[in-house]
């Protein structure tokens, strides 16, 4: 029986598209229907369906047009809207003024759905629902994209990244500190306020953009956007670059490696010199290039830098010189003392005899989805995971 | 999530709230920590406000289900203002609940004043005194203030020699912390709460579902809030009117007698929401506009030059923006 109901098809739809529903969600549209809710017009039964079901814009929208696949018949009881909704008339009571406030009265009305159940059908009747003449119109497609990552996800898994740091008016008892006043004065003294825990982040993305990036920008963009927006201005920065922040490494230490048909840097790791002259960009476009001396130094120090990038591995790429470049960069991070993990969109299994595979060699690196940001978050949190060099 | 009771002993009507007059005088019940309640008038005004029918819908939805409304939207669209209209509508108190960025889960229900009890204890024999003539310091509950939510729940609870219902104001949760929606999920959920500080004082005002706090909760979708609290509320989200008349309506409530400057503004405004923007002009600017306007005595005819545009457009190339596509008349 319950199969067969559109609803439930919708029901079932929505959570395959990842919805936040449970059983209990579908009883309350039930129940929702049962008090005469829904009924006047396929619109407000869309309507219903999407205040109990869709919880942001973007789900409400995606909604509306898989309702509008069901293919129901449309229909308009609105002139007998009073009808469908007996409620209405213990209602006009409750406001027209003279009556005392509802909350005073007893609680007669209200309590037994029982009674009220028969009451809150509509008197006339809908008219029939014929599932069977309807055909899906064959060419009607709703096209959502399925990232392994919904922003959802990635603001759960963020929130853990962040630490305690105490700043604003003073406010909180600091019951230690007044404890220990007292004990080295000896008597009652004024009372240690200190200003209330909040939580922030401070964090660097830099984003790598264009090229091979370019199928991954929407996917990547809820990552930065989401852990952007889940913390308080100022304290998440975000740069652009393409395929690596700074250029120009001295590749002439590359001739004791470059006989190799795969050349490794392990021979000449200690001679790579720290490289921070290259410019990252304020916007996607790579239009206005910042130094980027200058920005380790006001948004760097003590912030987490976390590289949303491909590493090389969506072109199947294996670029010594990219190497290099990257690994001088990373030292220049590590004099900063700044945690630092790599979020790679394309699987582990891709990154093999690219120049991905090497880079995680020096830093850690994940797939960017839900198990690879977990992992990430506790790397950021300051559990070591053990790289083969951490250079 | 536990399933509630159905509550159908109220709702809101929108024919019978453009019938209910400016003003009007409510019962409300104030209750203190210790228990105690009285009973104050309060005169309250009418909220000015055009629910559509979708709104209502989702509003006395809630009701019914027990379950907060959860109300998103382009900024200035009255989100806030409807809790007023529910209240106004209901003859119930509100109680305002403005998130800060320092918000803590905790705020909504009650605070502890320790600084002041250490203070009071401090002064011994000479500090402050109750009534009954006894150091104030050593009650408990002297120093205890109820939130917003709180009070709403202790309001409700049946030990109340008169229990009462109330609408909940959750203002912009998501300027607080991911973690502050969290925090109330089982006090929004069976709606009681417990003091940690003195576990006797608890209140509980689920008990009758006539009683239950209407709980509205707005947010900016400035962050994502955690898919827990979303899962218990009832989504709705508030679009600029569509149509010109409902804009009509919504002006002539706040502004009356302007209907040849009402149109005419109502005209610029749409028109400058089609044009891509940094922030479109809301409903709560055109309404500021056409009240200045009006006091002012603006000539209709000038209202193509955009006078007075730093209420409608927030930033100095919108406003260029908008001024050269309402010269190319």
């Amino acid at each position: 029986m319950e199969q067969n109901s559109p609803l439930y098809n919708l029901f079932v739809r929505l959570r395959r598209r990842r919805f936040l529903l449970g059983v209990e969600d579908y009883f309350a549209l039930k129940r929702a229907m049962r008090l005469g809710f829904g009924w006047s017009s396929r619109e407000t039964l869309r309507n219903l369906c999407c205040l109990l079901w869709a919880k942001s814009n973007s789900e409400r929208e995606l909604l509306k047009s898989l309702f509008d696949q069901l293919g129901l018949p449309d229909w308009d009881l609105s002139r007998d809207i009073s009808l469908a909704k007996p409620t209405t008339e213990s209602e006009n009571k409750d406001l027209s003024g003279s009556e005392e406030p509802a909350q005073e009265g007893s609680n007669v009305q209200g309590l037994d759905i029982d009674e009220q159940v028969p009451a809150t059908l509509p008197k006339r009747g809908l008219p029939p629902i014929d599932l069977e003449g309807i055909r899906l119109p064959s060419k009607s497609f709703v096209f959502v994209p399925h990232f392994p990552l919904t922003s959802r996800d990635v603001a759960q898994r963020w929130r853990y990244v962040r630490e305690s740091e105490l700043s604003g008016p003073l406010e909180e008892v600091d019951i230690k500190a007044t404890i220990a006043l007292r004990c080295r004065q000896g008597l009652p003294g004024p009372i240690v306020l200190r200003p209330r825990k909040r939580k922030t982040s401070h964090l660097l993305l830099l984003v790598d953009q264009q090229g091979s990036m370019a199928p991954f920008h929407k996917f990547v963009e809820i990552v930065w956007d989401t852990i952007k927006r889940s913390a308080r201005s100022g304290d998440v920065a975000v740069y652009y670059f393409h395929d690596v922040p700074v250029e120009g490494a001295d590749d002439r230490i590359l001739a004791s490696v470059g006989g190799q048909p795969f050349p490794v840097l392990d021979d000449v790791l200690d001679q790579i010199a720290p490289l921070d002259s290259g410019y990252v960009y304020e916007d996607r476009e790579l239009l206005s290039p910042i130094p980027l001396p200058e920005v380790l130094q006001t948004i760097g120090k003590g912030a987490n830098v976390v590289f949303l990038s491909d590493a090389g591995a969506a072109r199947r790429h294996y670029d010594l010189q990219r190497l290099l470049d990257t690994v001088a960069f990373i030292k220049v991070l590590r004099n900063y003392n700044q945690r630092c993990v790599w979020l790679n969109p394309l699987p582990v299994s891709s990154w093999s005899g690219t120049t991905a595979e090497q880079i995680a060699r020096y830093v850690s690196m994940f797939a960017l989805d839900s198990h690879g940001l977990q992992r990430a978050t506790t790397v950021l949190l300051g559990k070591r995971r053990p790289v083969e060099n951490s250079l | 999530m536990s399933r509630h009771e159905i509550d159908t002993s109220v709702s809101l009507l929108r024919e019978a709230y453009d019938n209910l007059p400016t003003k009007q005088e409510i019962d409300v019940v104030e209750v203190a920590a210790n228990g105690h309640s009285r009973v104050v008038k309060q005169i309250v005004e009418k909220e000015p406000y055009e629910p559509d029918s979708d709104l209502v819908d989702a509003v006395n939805l809630s009701i019914a289900l027990g379950r907060p409304l959860l109300l998103q939207g382009e900024p200035g669209c009255g989100k806030t203002r409807l809790a007023y209209a529910v209240a106004y509508a209901l003859k119930l108190p509100i109680e305002e609940g403005y998130v800060k960025s320092t918000s803590r889960g905790q705020d909504l229900l009650y605070s502890y004043d320790a600084v002041n009890r250490l203070y009071d204890v401090q002064l011994g024999a000479s500090g402050p005194r109750d009534k009954n003539n006894n150091p104030r310091c050593q009650q408990i509950e002297n120093y205890i203030m109820l939130g917003p939510l709180g009070r709403a729940i202790a309001r409700g609870d049946l030990r109340n020699e008169r229990p009462q219902r109330s609408v909940v104001l959750i203002d912009e949760i998501d300027k607080a912390d991911f973690d502050f929606p969290n925090d109330l999920l089982l006090e929004l959920d069976r709606l009681e709460f417990r003091v940690a500080e003195a576990p006797e004082i608890r209140f509980k005002a689920g008990a009758r579902s006539d009683l239950r706090p209407i709980v509205i909760v707005t947010h900016n979708e400035e962050s994502e809030l955690p898919a827990a609290f979303l899962r218990r509320c009832i989504f709705h989200y508030l679009e600029f009117p569509a149509s010109e008349i409902q804009l009509k309506q919504i002006l002539e409530l706040h502004h009356p007698n302007n209907e040849k400057l009402s149109q005419r503004a109502i005209a610029v405004i749409l028109r400058l929401r089609e044009l891509k923007l940094q922030k479109k002009p809301g409903l709560s600017e055109l309404i500021d506009w056409v009240g200045y306007m009006a006091a002012m005595n603006t000539p209709v005819e000038e209202l193509l030059t955009l006078p007075y545009a730093d209420i409608l457009l927030k930033n100095h190339s919108d406003q260029l923006a908008a001024r050269q596509e309402l010269n190319r008349e």
